[in-house]
């Protein structure tokens, strides 16, 4: 009988090990924001995603035409495959806010394939804060 | 005979003189009369004709807050200046929100869409400060913006179809169904110019 209840106690603490480490792994970071970007000259169409997170509550975009022009710039979510978890908002004036939710995925931001001149893009922020 | 081919000279040479100076005075009226105001230097009267909201969403304040940061403007000086300038706007009844930020640039914001909070009123298209696109499952696609004093009208096409946009208090609103590919907004000033702007709305 002892035996068997020192073998129980030993999965049963294994169980709460694995059950404790999955659940502080899989947890959504709350209070996470992220510049993905930073100091870059975009060609038209050149793009990029931040890490993928819960709760995303908003992407903003800083850019200037200092290379003439009036480039558009443009945010969106994606999911894990790729896809627009919502249609591109853009626009000829930095800074653009999004302020558009996402349960889960990821900011994207894009230099629109139309613009005929670069971009100089400050950043690029999401967060969930 | 000499004399009269003088004359003939003189007459030759003072109406090409004529000429060049109304060409002249063409392309100046054409350059500096024609040309309407850059982005929205013209004014936004809204932003000070409108009384200041005591209290403002949340989403409004972080808004409000992160661009006066990004701006280089006083967070809690632009909390006291943020007007409504319309309500109850789309499917989603948002509103929209603005402040002036420290260079005198309107920053504005749709709620639960979009906005833009430039570096300069002399930003952008002339007339207007727009954000063009968006939408999910709940809402469609939309172009917000705010316009100048100077401007009259705003009209927007989307792949060829006309779409009614309204302007009150500088804003600027109008829905359209999401999936399309090509807008072209143009912006109708008092003085019948108009400035243009194309976005392929798929990026």
């Amino acid at each position: 009988m002892g035996r068997i209840y020192r073998g129980r106690g030993r999965r049963l603490a294994a169980l709460a090990v694995v059950v404790l480490a999955t659940a502080v792994l899989a947890a959504p970071a709350f209070g996470w924001y992220s510049y993905f970007v930073q100091n870059a000259v975009w060609n038209a169409g050149n793009n990029k995603r931040s890490a993928f997170n819960s709760n995303l509550k908003g992407v903003a975009v800083s850019f200037q035409n200092l290379y003439g022009g009036l480039p558009q710039m443009g945010s969106r979510y994606i999911d894990s495959s790729g896809n627009g978890l919502d249609s591109w908002k853009w626009s000829n004036t930095g800074n653009l806010i999004d302020d558009r939710n996402v349960a889960y995925g990821a900011a994207q931001c894009m230099a629109n394939s139309g613009n005929n001149y670069s971009v100089y893009v400050q950043w690029c922020y999401t967060g969930n804060q | 005979m000499r004399s009269r081919g003088r004359k003939r000279l003189v007459l030759a040479v003072v109406a090409a003189l004529a000429v060049v100076a109304a060409v002249a005075g063409g392309v100046a009226l054409a350059g500096g009369g024609d040309k309407p105001p850059p982005g929205v230097s013209a004014g936004v009267s809204a932003l000070t004709r409108l009384p200041p909201q005591a209290h403002v969403p949340d989403n409004v304040a972080w808004f409000v807050t992160f661009e006066s940061k990004a701006t280089g403007t006083d967070p809690a000086k632009a909390l006291k200046g943020v007007r409504l300038l319309r309500q109850n706007l789309g499917v989603a009844h948002a509103d929209v929100y603005a402040f002036k930020n420290a260079a005198g640039s309107p920053c504005f914001l749709l709620t639960g869409d979009s906005g833009t909070c430039a570096r300069s009123p002399s930003a952008g298209t002339s007339g207007l400060h727009w954000t063009i696109g968006g939408g999910d499952a709940q809402r469609p696609s939309s172009l917000v913006g705010i316009a100048s004093d100077d401007v009259s009208q705003v009209q927007l096409t989307v792949d060829g179809a006309q779409v009614p946009i309204s302007l009150e208090n500088n804003v600027a609103f109008g829905e359209f169904p999401q999936g399309h590919q090509h807008a072209t907004i143009v912006v109708v000033h008092r003085d019948g110019t108009q400035s243009t702007a194309d976005v392929n709305l798929q990026g």
